[in-house]
């Protein structure tokens, strides 16, 4: 009899956590019985067919929830800083973070707008909701909620719009103009002439823009026109760079109504095809990083700071934050948030900012897209890109009619700088209006057209500093006009391209090393005048180049405590060649790099995470070798690369659709479909899909 | 008749598929179908032998999971060992400290 006490006690003194995980028919391994899918998936692509566009919105939420619950949670969750309320205390700072910022807030603004303004949208919106929960409340086994012991909470028509935000806010750019201003203190205004003139950097537009300061309104694409390509219609090529996460952060669907037909990615959690074509038309979009936050400081007293003469009270909220453990044991936090005229208050560095984002705002960026997807000509689709208000996008547009186009989407808040903070309590930096870019940045049918995240066009007003560095842009616009010596370009050479591993950055420093190198400088440089600049798996060369390339960027700013890529590799050039960087830089990340005696494949390898795949590696996808580097086309920055080509697309009007995707379509770690195309992707294969 | 009986012990652990309870279906469930097992066996060979016997309602799950789709079972074997693993150990354990429970139980003139 004492046995059986002593069992049942012993039983109760177990963590809840670990009976569960034990528990074969209420545990992790009860998601296998998983039910039948909703969609098939063809091809790798999600396929809905609907009777009307409710019916298919409706669909489109069930399925995406079948396929990419977990993932959907965890982006709201970080939208609206509740993470830690599922996976536990490392992710309050993230929540903070968040929530300081109030994209949730946003978020629910945006979504009362369109209830009361678009209400025909909001239906569809709130049909896709309802698929969404449909699925959620026959209670599916899904595997990461079994484990982490949760039930999965309600979709929310709010929450899709979190979503929204979350990803504008990822594109836009952070505390750029506070680390600037750490720079500009270090170094002096000279470095500011050089970061915002970069002069080296070749601009998307080849005229000057001009912006009228009156006007009061409010990764690697490319096109290449009919005349150029073997079947006489247009091509479009899309690999937006964003972070590879395991699932892949994009699902490739189909949406089949008796209006239209429209296949592309979308994020899971929303409804709308982001990047695409509906047959008709056809898009791309790379982020411009156009500036549209600012910070202010002020003059503080306590809780009151001083704006243009005079004392006001800040704007307090209070966010509570609940923490719980697996065990579902949950603590609360509150955080108290400051917001002045400006917008909430943060700290960097022991200072005050308030933070001023236009997306903020409510944006309709998802209306935008509802509108783009059903367009049938280019002026359908820019009565569409006219609701797309942030992140500005370098849009590329192709149609079966013949026509291509470039726009720089989104809206610009003028104001005079916005580069570095401004100060609050005198009033600086007031956002006076705001230009559509569209109107100022566009060019339509040039012979062909390359963007990558440089320099949209030289203009006479600040648009941002941070251009990505020339050579993705110039090794395309080079590759293009090479196969153009040889013939008409055709779907296998833009598929060649993406696929493209040579850095050209090299042809800058080996200047660089000619200029300033010593001994060290002078044996990298001869190695490198041997080699073709391709970064593949299996070259020591490649190694060495990218130990000098990373070694250079963190001898030069890592003493200022940013980030070793904070600055573009241009910037860090002409600062050392203006000497604001002592030159012997050069030589010791020559001496670093020649230390490096392993092939690159063997130091570089792809790092793609599942969120709980810290816990339990089996969900991340396989570490394999990876082609390229930071300014390759196919581009794989760091030696652990997360980051990269987050879908490849083509669009060859007479040909076809094709693409793949950085993992899997299905999203549940179980599915065979988990990872089906990571490897095919990382051997640059597509999937024809249309 | 005995001897039969206990063969009922080793189906309790699979009255967990209709609980929503962990602690029931990961500990008490198999400690019980132990104590049952342990009751009803006249041997104490047959005692010894529990760590074994408690395979076959291991193994009857695993045949129910393999049925609905063995390459979701292999899967999560792939990627989850350390749950099929707890899983096998609480089972095995809890139900052979239910044996040895239940033979101690059991009537001295029986």
């Amino acid at each position: 009899m004492a046995a059986i006490v002593l069992v049942f006690l012993a039983v109760f003194l177990i963590p809840p956590s670990l009976l569960r995980f034990a528990d074969p028919f209420q545990g992790p391994l009860k998601a296998v019985a998983r039910p039948a899918p909703p969609a098939p998936l063809e091809n790798y692509a999600l396929v809905v067919k609907a009777a009307d566009e409710r019916e298919a919105f409706y669909k489109l939420g069930y399925a995406h929830a079948y396929y990419r619950f977990f993932q959907m949670d965890v982006m709201r969750r970080v939208a609206e800083g509740r993470l830690s309320e599922l996976v536990g205390g490392a992710a309050l700072d993230t929540d903070i973070y968040f929530r300081t910022r109030g994209l949730y807030i946003s978020a629910e603004k945006t979504w009362e707008y369109i209830k009361q303004n678009y209400p025909q949208y909001a239906a569809l919106v709130e049909e896709y909701v309802r698929g969404v929960n449909d699925y959620l409340a026959a209670n599916p086994p899904i595997v990461e909620y079994l484990i982490l012991g949760k039930r999965p909470e309600p979709w929310r028509p709010v929450d899709t719009f979190a979503v929204n935000k979350l990803v504008a806010w990822s594109l836009s750019g952070g505390e750029d103009d506070l680390q600037l201003k750490v720079l500009v203190d270090a170094l002096g205004p000279q470095f500011l002439d050089i970061a915002l003139a970069r002069e080296l950097n070749t601009p998307i537009l080849p005229r000057k823009a001009t912006f009228s300061p009156a006007i009061e309104l409010g990764s690697n694409n490319w096109i290449i026109s009919p005349n150029l390509t073997a079947t006489g219609r247009p091509i479009l090529a899309n690999d937006p760079h964003l972070s590879l996460t395991a699932p892949p952060t994009w699902i490739f669907q189909r949406v089949e109504t008796p209006d239209y037909t429209v296949m592309g990615v979308a994020f899971p959690g929303t409804p709308v095809v982001v990047i695409g074509t509906n047959g008709y038309v056809a898009w791309g979009f790379t982020n411009t990083g156009v500036d549209v936050i600012d910070y202010y400081y002020y003059v503080w007293n306590g809780t009151k700071y001083l704006y243009k003469g005079a004392w006001i009270e800040a704007d307090k909220r209070v966010e509570r934050f609940r923490i719980c453990d697996l065990d579902n044991r949950c603590v609360e936090k509150t955080v108290e948030v400051l917001e002045t005229v400006h917008g909430p208050v943060i700290e960097f560095r022991g200072q005050r900012y308030a933070m001023r984002w236009l997306g903020n705002n409510v944006t309709l960026e998802a209306l935008a897209l509802y509108y783009m997807d059903r367009a049938r000509n280019l002026t359908e689709f820019l009565n569409g890109l006219r609701y797309f208000v942030t992140p500005s996008q370098n849009t590329v547009y192709a149609d079966r009619y013949g026509v291509v186009a470039y726009f720089a989407s989104g809206y610009y808040p003028i104001r005079e700088g916005g580069y570095l903070p401004f100060n609050g309590s005198r009033g600086e930096g007031e956002w006076t209006g705001y230009v559509w870019l569209p109107s100022v940045l566009n060019y339509v049918n040039p012979p062909y057209l390359a963007t990558a995240n440089n320099k949209v066009a030289d203009a006479n007003i600040y648009l941002q500093w941070r251009w990505a560095d020339r050579y993705r842009h110039d090794r395309i616009t080079e590759l293009i006009a090479q196969k153009l010596t040889r013939g008409k370009i055709t779907v296998e050479d833009v598929m060649d391209i993406q696929r493209d591993v040579v850095d050209i950055s090299c042809r800058d420093v080996k200047q660089l090393l000619e200029l300033y190198g010593g001994d060290s400088g002078r044996r990298l440089l001869d190695e490198l005048s041997r080699w073709s600049c391709e970064m593949s798996p299996g070259s020591t060369t490649a190694s060495r180049y990218a130990a000098f390339l990373y070694n250079l960027q963190k001898l030069a700013w890592e003493r200022f405590n940013i980030s070793t890529t904070f600055v573009p590799f241009e910037v860090t050039m002409a600062s050392i060649k203006k000497g604001l960087i002592d030159r012997s830089v050069v030589e010791k990340a020559a001496e670093e790099a020649l230390k490096v005696n392993a092939p690159w494949g063997s130091v570089h390898k792809y790092a793609i995470s599942h969120l709980l795949g810290s816990a339990f590696p089996g969900l991340n996808y396989e570490r394999v070798e990876a082609p390229g580097d930071w300014f390759t086309v196919n581009v794989a920055p760091g030696f652990n690369v997360a980051h990269g080509p987050s879908v490849r697309f083509i669009v060859a009007f007479g040909s076809g659709v094709y693409t793949v995707l950085p993992g899997g379509p299905d999203g549940d770690p179980l599915s065979p479909l988990y990872d089906a195309m990571y490897m095919p992707w990382v051997r640059g294969e597509y999937v024809k899909v249309g | 008749m005995s001897r039969w009986v206990r063969y009922i012990g080793l189906l309790i652990p699979l009255l967990g598929a209709a609980s929503p309870w962990h602690v029931l279906n990961a500990a008490l469930l198999p400690f019980i179908g132990g104590v049952v097992y342990g009751y009803f066996t006249e041997r104490r060979r047959g005692v010894v032998l529990a760590p074994l016997a408690a395979l076959i309602p291991i193994g009857l799950v695993l045949v129910y999971y393999a049925a609905v789709d063995v390459a979701r079972l292999t899967r999560f074997f792939s990627i989850f060992p350390l749950f099929v693993g707890l899983w096998a150990v609480f089972w095995l354990l809890f139900f052979t400290v239910g044996a040895v429970a239940g033979h101690l139980l059991r009537p001295r003139n029986r």
